[in-house]
């Protein structure tokens, strides 16, 4: 192959540029910052810095009572607070030896689904809001308000959660809690198929997506990718039913996995994965 | 194959390859854990990953422990394995005394290990031999202590503005 940079009349030397993104750059959601090596508009080398935002947990944990971490670990992931939060309660459950009430796990149950849709919704339309389709981002935020309202309704929060207690809920559903949910379940199918009908088979979305940061199977699981990310790479394991917990076995559901592990697989794996839960 | 089952075969298959280095098997909960000497760390981890019918393909932690109180074995570190395809998970310990915190690195065999190894690093001050790049991740390059040491407290304790003792701190 004729190489490019070297014509017979002149010798030119390949420049890369180096490019801070962020600290704070809008597109970095979350404060980290990239100093990217970009070859004109194609960055081939990226050295991130992660560390802006850590708040020491674990030394804050080590001098607390077990019940007063559970507020820390709304903060591991501020979009699904409750699924960090139980995670928690089911460490020290298991650490202490405690049975939780069947009511308690079903409970957990619906409340973790929620947060997973919560959570999907905020990705699915972010990505949707930087490659330019906006207008979806809009009206699909609406339902994760909603989910929130619901929340807002179990435990008087909406965003960090600090929900359930070790060793199961700290109250039942209420009447008022329960009609909201199924409000919400009646609602989100049309919502869903709306922003779906908007994005997916969206030319410009597609073209920006597909194709983009392709990640294999095999480098996924060498880099320890778990969940809709290794899903999209290929790899069928979602440990809900691989290891369930909290009576997940108790419950129906469809793995979507993708292909290529690229952009629009992930978004893909986690759109499909919303609303797919069904009681036996 | 239940957790018990499988701690006894590993133990066997370690105890056979390993012979001197293998120190302990126990349950830990439901957890099989495997405690070896730090000189064999490596040579373990590749010897499940790589083994026809052990297959721990997937690092799912790895973190380091300190136990000050502990003499000539103040550092703990453990690795958390995971075969996705039987669905089996079991830990690796090893022990590194606080005069010489030096352990040879993972991220040959995971790419995974690369961040984690800094991570522990940056809190713990354990040096993982042959690692590409054991710089601070999360703390200021600046920083001259490790943070999660047991002997650095939460709070400086000079001040007195603080008093929550009823929060139970």
């Amino acid at each position: 192959m004729k190489d490019l940079h070297k014509s017979d009349a002149i010798e030119v030397e390949k420049v890369y540029n180096i490019l801070n993104l962020g600290p704070t750059h809008p597109a970095t959601h979350g404060i980290f910052q990239n100093v990217l090596k970009m070859d004109g508009e194609i960055i081939v080398d990226a050295v991130p810095t992660v560390g802006y935002i850590h708040r020491a947990f674990e030394k804050i944990a080590e001098h607390r009572p077990y019940n007063q971490i559970t507020p820390l670990t709304d903060r591991l992931n501020y979009c699904s607070s409750p699924i960090n939060n139980m995670g928690w309660h089911m460490t020290v459950e298991k650490l202490i030896g405690c049975q939780v009430p069947k009511r308690a796990e079903y409970i957990r149950v619906i409340v973790m689904e929620l947060s997973r849709i919560a959570d999907h919704i905020i990705c699915t339309t972010i990505i949707g809001q930087d490659t330019g389709a906006t207008t979806g981002f809009l009206y699909f935020f609406q339902m994760r308000e909603k989910v929130y309202e619901i929340f807002e309704e179990i435990c008087g929060a909406r965003l960090t959660t600090n929900i359930g207690r070790i060793g199961g809920m700290e109250r039942d559903l209420s009447k008022t809690a329960t009609d909201k949910i199924a409000t919400f379940l009646k609602e989100f199918p049309e919502f869903l198929k709306e922003f779906q009908s908007l994005v997916e088979r969206n030319r410009i979305f597609m073209d920006r997506t597909i194709d983009c940061g392709p990640i294999s199977a095999e480098m996924a699981l060498a880099y320890g990718f778990t969940g809709p990310n290794l899903r999209a790479a290929g790899v069928d394991y979602d440990v809900r039913v691989a290891q369930p917990y909290c009576s997940y076995q108790d419950f129906d559901f469809k793995i979507p996995v993708g292909n290529n592990g690229d952009t629009y697989d992930r978004f893909m794996v986690r759109i499909q994965d919303v609303g797919k839960l069904r009681h036996h | 194959m239940d957790n018990n089952t499988l701690k006894d075969s590993i133990e066997q298959a370690l105890k056979a390859q390993f012979d001197a280095h293998f120190i302990k098997a126990e349950m830990d909960y439901d957890f099989p854990v495997f405690t070896v000497k730090v000189d064999a760390i490596h040579d373990v981890l590749s010897y499940l990953k790589q083994t026809e019918g052990l297959g721990f393909h997937f690092l799912t932690t790895l973190c380091v422990i300190h136990m000050p109180d502990q003499t000539g074995a103040e550092f703990g570190v453990m690795y958390q394995l995971h075969n996705m395809h039987s669905n089996q998970r079991i830990r690796v310990k090893t022990w590194l005394s606080k005069d010489y915190v030096h352990i040879p690195t993972a991220s040959d065999l995971w790419p995974a290990a690369n961040w984690m190894e800094r991570q522990e690093f940056d809190f713990f001050g354990v040096k993982f031999d042959g690692h590409p790049n054991l710089t601070r991740i999360l703390n200021m390059d600046e920083m001259n202590y490790y943070p999660m040491r047991k002997e650095y407290p939460l709070e400086d304790g000079s001040r007195d503005d603080k008093n929550d003792k009823m929060f139970g701190r």
